[in-house]
Parts: C-alpha cells; structure tokens; sequence
C-alpha cells in the first residue's frame, strides 16, 4: 500500500534560511526601525516586496515536497516551478538519517536525510523536515522488524571515546568562530579577554620551559577540552537498536541524532584503537554506510569503546557475515623483515637528533624551547615505532568471502572487515628491496565514497597474487 | 534492447531556452552598452553564436543523441564536436530522478537524470510518454 508523507511547516524556514543574512535580518531591522522611529529606509520596500515572494516561493516549494512509499520504492517529489521526481528502490538505500534540534524538538518535527550511494559527499540526496509521528511510519515501511536487542551504552564508555577522538585542531574549528560570534554578539573582544586570562595564569606556572611554551599548552589543553565536551555532548545517550536486518544508532544531548541502516548495505567494518584508547586497552567499532550525507565522513560508530573481548563478540553478533576466513598472510619472522619495518622511525629519529643539536648550537638563547620541542618529536617517533612494531607482529591479511586486513593507519591500529564484492581495489606496490626480499605492499580501497582503505607491509609477493586469484576467480 | 531518440520538440524546447537566454543578455548588454561599449561586440558575438547554434549545432546535437537500452544497462551516445558514450550497467543504477520545467511541461516532456555511485548521466527532455516507458523499463531493468 502506497504512503504519503508530507514536509513539516519548519521546511519553509529552511528555505528562506540562505536569504537569512541578505534579506530577513535586515528587513527585520528595518521594520524594528520603523516601529522605533517612524522612519521607513529607502531598501524598505524592496526588502518587502523581495522577501513576499521568496516566501511565498518557500511555501510552495514546502507544499511540494512530497514522500510516496510502497513495499518496493520510495518517491520523492520536490520542487515547485521545477519539478523533480526521484524513484529509489528500498533496497538501494544506504541509509536514513534523523536529526531533532531543541526549536524542531518543540514543534514535533525531525530533519530527515535519505542517502544512496549516488550522493555527493557532505550532502545527502534528499533532505527535508517531517512530522516525528510520519518519521517513525517512514522507518516502518523501509525497515520493517520488531528490534530484537537494544544497547546502551554509558556515559563513561562515551567520555573514553570522546577523549580518544578529540583533538586540539577539531576544539580550534569548533571554538574559534564560536567565540567570535559570541564577542561580536555581546560587543566586546571576547578573544581578547581569553587570550589575555591565559597569558595571565600561565605567566603564573613556573617551569623549566619558556612562558610561551606554557601559553601554547594552555591553548592546546582548552582547544581539547572544547572538542572533548562537543564529542561527549553528541555521542552521549549512545543506543543501539537492532534486529536480523537493521542497525539503528541513537545519540546526542542537544541535538539527538538517529541513523538506521541495513547490515547489508555496510561496506565495510573497522575496528580502532586511537593512541589513547591504546592506554586505556579499549577499542571503538566503526561502519562505512555508502552516502553518508550530514557527516563528515560516511562512517558511523556502533560501539564507542569497549575492551578487545567485548568487540569482537560484539563484532559477531552483529556482523556475522563478515567473520573471517582464508588463510592469514602476514610479513616473515626474521630480523631482517623487522629491521624493515622500524627503518623510517630510525631515520625520523636521528633527523631530530641531528637538527636539534644543531639548532642548540646555531641558536643559543632558544635551547629551552629547544629541548621542549626535542622532547616532543621524540615521543611521536617513540610512539611511530611502537606502530610500526605493531604491523610487524600484528599485520595480516585474510581473502576469503569476507576479506581482513589488520594494520596501522596513521597513529591508529585498525582491523578492517569487508565482503570480498565490496572491494573496489587490490594495489600491490613493489619497491626494488621488495624484489630482493621477495615482498609487496597491499594496499585494500573498499568500494564507497569515502573509500575506506588499509595497508598491510613486507607480505610475500607469491601467497598474496596466489589468495588474490583464488578468492576473485582470476 | 530497444533504441530511444530524442523528439523533434526537445529541439524546440532548447531553442526557446537559447532564444530566452539570448534575450536576457542582449536586454542586458542593451541597457548598459552606453557605459560599456565593448558590450556592442558581446551582443553581435552572441548573436552569432546563437544564429549558428539555431541553424546548426542544435540540430545536429539532437541527431547525436541515441539512447540504447539493452537487457544489461544503457547506453547513451551524444555528441557533435566531442562525441561521448556513457555505458550504465543496471546492476550500479542506485536510482532515476525526473525533471520537468514549466516550459518542457506545455510542451509534455520529460527529462531523466540516472543516479549512480559517483556518476549522474542525464537524459534530456524526452516525450513524457517515452521517459514513463523507460523508467518502467530501468525500474526492472535488473530484473528482466
């Protein structure tokens, strides 16, 4: 039976939203001025007539927007001096994507987000405010099942993966316009103020290094923390719903975020452990959903942190069907091979040393600074070496219906898990050492747009064009 | 497989949005070539170009356009100077979207845009009795 599903009234403020700068606030303010004293500027009128028939385009745009489900497809109709008409078969949907901001949260509505593979990244296919009692139909009649098992996940578990993938650089993209905003609101330089406060109680600390070293820590840490709190606020009252078919992720504080997909359209699993996850012996549990559109990538966490037991019976429980099999092909145990993989570190390691010491002679009055930064590249070689230590004992490949590879990407270890049709690529990289050593590097893209990829090192050349023609019938 | 051309009234259709582009510009250059001068040679520039593509890249760019729907996906050859071929296999077809402008609908025509991964191949306006035919057809295309 076919359904219709209407866009909620809020839709036409999403229209007139790329306006809101140009022409609502202005004509706002000059109408307040009209009101205040009696005084109509000459735009006023222009403003007016301009802003009538945008509104009244949004109206009917929103008048427009239309969603027809049935057991096979989902239409949706937008547009209203141009009419668009997109028919999407339910099995070809990635996903569907429900936000609820406190405004949309007090008129019962809910921003929807269908994506498909098709859509552009950063953008979904289709967006539109609904009704929540609509939404709740539309999830029905695309994922049907009763949700056998629902998780939950507590804040703690959160606030670890919160912290695990918080970085001072994301607190500076967060916190930085915030700021401005807020001073330019309120008139005053709020940037300023902070900046003064924190020369101001960093002056105070007393350490070997120089103030301005103590400044930039400062910074960092409150950098952190911001990107830590805006983390922990989306991530927390983290659920997980599901049944034989679906997975559905609920999270958020402020902003409740709610992800629904089939088990079948995961492209694929990863499983990582980031440096400080790595301290606290905890692991986070990722899918790569084909046409993510809101997200910054296309991957959605399913569990936030857990120890290596837990997700991997998580991991089976959930994926079944990407469980391993095959033969496990990983680099030789031999000094030599080892001595490969730690052959960057150690060049990494004697560059520093080297500039350091000849930045302490060249530069005598920076030797504090100096050995401050000296200490810091050394723990991120130490830590380089650690990862690269990892891939040696740890990094394996396995081709079977299901294909894993286990390795480190960037400073994180990762496992990822992937149905051996999903993947896009297979690269195998010969440098002129891996012709003496009889080695390749494989490089695995899975097949999706953000194109989730894994490389695995110093494996025999032979055992791996000899699994690869196996598992793809070559 | 089954061929599709592209109706004699979509080149109507083009020409009318040219001529209203033309006139647009012209209007434009009309009223400020006073100031501007060199807008005099835009507007005799574009006059020609707009004389040629009436009389000849339009309907040839029409002619060009042949779409084949075969039992494995569609394939679409259009081109005058630059001639392309797009091949859609339907098993990485994710999804159909139709436009209809107001002038393609006094005129009853239909375009269609084909969704897949990464790429969009569209189809310009076509009889809206054929685009209904052949989105029936894409709809089980994969099925047949």
């Amino acid at each position: 039976m076919k359904k219709i599903f209407k866009a909620h009234p809020l839709m036409i403020f999403t229209f007139m939203k790329p306006f809101l700068f140009v022409l609502v606030f202005p004509f706002i303010k000059a109408l307040i001025q009209y009101f205040l004293d009696k005084h109509i500027t000459d735009v006023l009128s222009i403003e007016l007539t301009i802003f009538v028939i945008l509104s009244v385009i949004a109206f009917f745009r929103y008048r427009a927007y239309k969603i027809y489900c049935d057991e096979e497809n989902i239409t949706v109709k937008t547009g209203f001096i141009f009419r668009k008409t997109a028919v999407i078969k339910i099995s070809n949907l990635s996903s569907v994507q429900v936000t609820q901001n406190p405004i949309e949260a007090i008129f019962s509505a809910v921003t929807v987000c269908i994506n498909t593979e098709a859509g552009t990244t950063n953008r979904s296919d289709f967006k539109l405010k609904m009704w929540k009692k609509d939404y709740s139909d539309l999830i029905s009649k695309l994922y049907s099942g009763e949700v056998i098992s629902k998780v939950r996940f507590s804040a703690l578990r959160v606030a670890i993966m919160a912290a695990a993938t918080s970085s001072a650089f994301s607190g500076i993209i967060i916190g930085v316009p915030l700021i401005n905003r807020a001073g330019k609101l309120l008139g005053i330089g709020l940037s300023e103020m902070l900046l003064e406060e924190l020369n101001h109680v960093s002056s105070k600390i007393e350490t070997y290094f120089p103030p301005a070293v103590n400044t930039a820590t400062l910074i960092l840490l409150l950098c952190y923390a911001v990107s830590f709190a805006y983390s922990f606020f989306k991530y927390i009252n983290f659920k997980l719903l599901l049944n034989d078919e679906k997975l559905e992720v609920h999270t958020g504080f402020f902003v409740k975020i709610k992800t629904a997909f089939k088990k079948t359209s995961v492209n694929d699993v990863m499983i990582v452990q980031t440096p400080l996850m790595l301290f606290l012996r905890r692991y986070a549990m990722k899918v790569s959903v084909g046409g993510f559109g809101e997200a910054k990538s296309e991957s959605q966490i399913v569990v936030p942190a857990g120890t290596y037991k837990e997700i991997k019976g998580d991991f089976a429980e959930y994926f079944p069907f990407l469980l391993p099999s095959g033969n496990s092909l990983r680099a030789k145990r031999h000094i030599l091979i080892k001595g490969r993989f730690l052959f960057w570190p150690s060049i990494y390691l004697l560059l520093i040393l080297g500039a350091s010491i000849t930045s302490c002679f060249l530069f005598n009055e920076f030797t504090r600074f100096i050995f401050f930064v000296t200490i810091v590249l050394l723990c991120v070689v130490f830590y380089y070496a650690y990862i690269c230590l990892f891939e040696y004992e740890y990094g394996k490949l396995k081709f079977g219906d299901s294909v894993m590879a286990k390795s480190t990407k960037g400073f994180r270890t990762c496992r990822l898990y992937c149905p051996k049709e999903k993947i896009g690529e297979i690269k195998i990289t010969r440098f002129f050492t891996d012709f003496y050593y009889k080695t390749c590097r494989v490089r695995i893209t899975v097949r999706s747009e953000g194109a989730d990829t894994m490389r695995v090192r110093h494996l025999n050349y032979y055992e791996v064009i000899k699994e690869i023609y196996r598992t793809f019938d070559l | 497989m089954r061929d599709y051309k592209l109706p004699r009234k979509a080149l109507l259709l083009w020409e009318l949005r040219l001529a209203i582009i033309e006139l647009l510009i012209l209007g434009i250059c009309r009223y400020f070539y006073l100031k501007l001068s060199f807008l005099y040679i835009v507007s005799i520039v574009l006059t020609a170009v707009f004389i040629i593509s009436l009389v000849w890249y339009l309907p040839a760019f029409l002619k060009s356009y042949k779409i084949r729907l075969s039992k494995d996906g569609v394939i679409i050859r259009r081109g005058v100077i630059i001639k392309n071929t797009h091949i859609l296999p339907f098993s990485r077809l994710i999804y159909t979207q139709t436009l209809v402008t107001p002038l393609a609908k006094i005129l009853k025509l239909k375009a269609i845009t084909l969704k897949a991964a990464r790429s969009t191949i569209i189809v310009p306006e076509m009889s809206a009795e054929d685009a209904d035919c052949l989105l029936t057809l894409l709809a089980n295309g994969d099925e047949e």
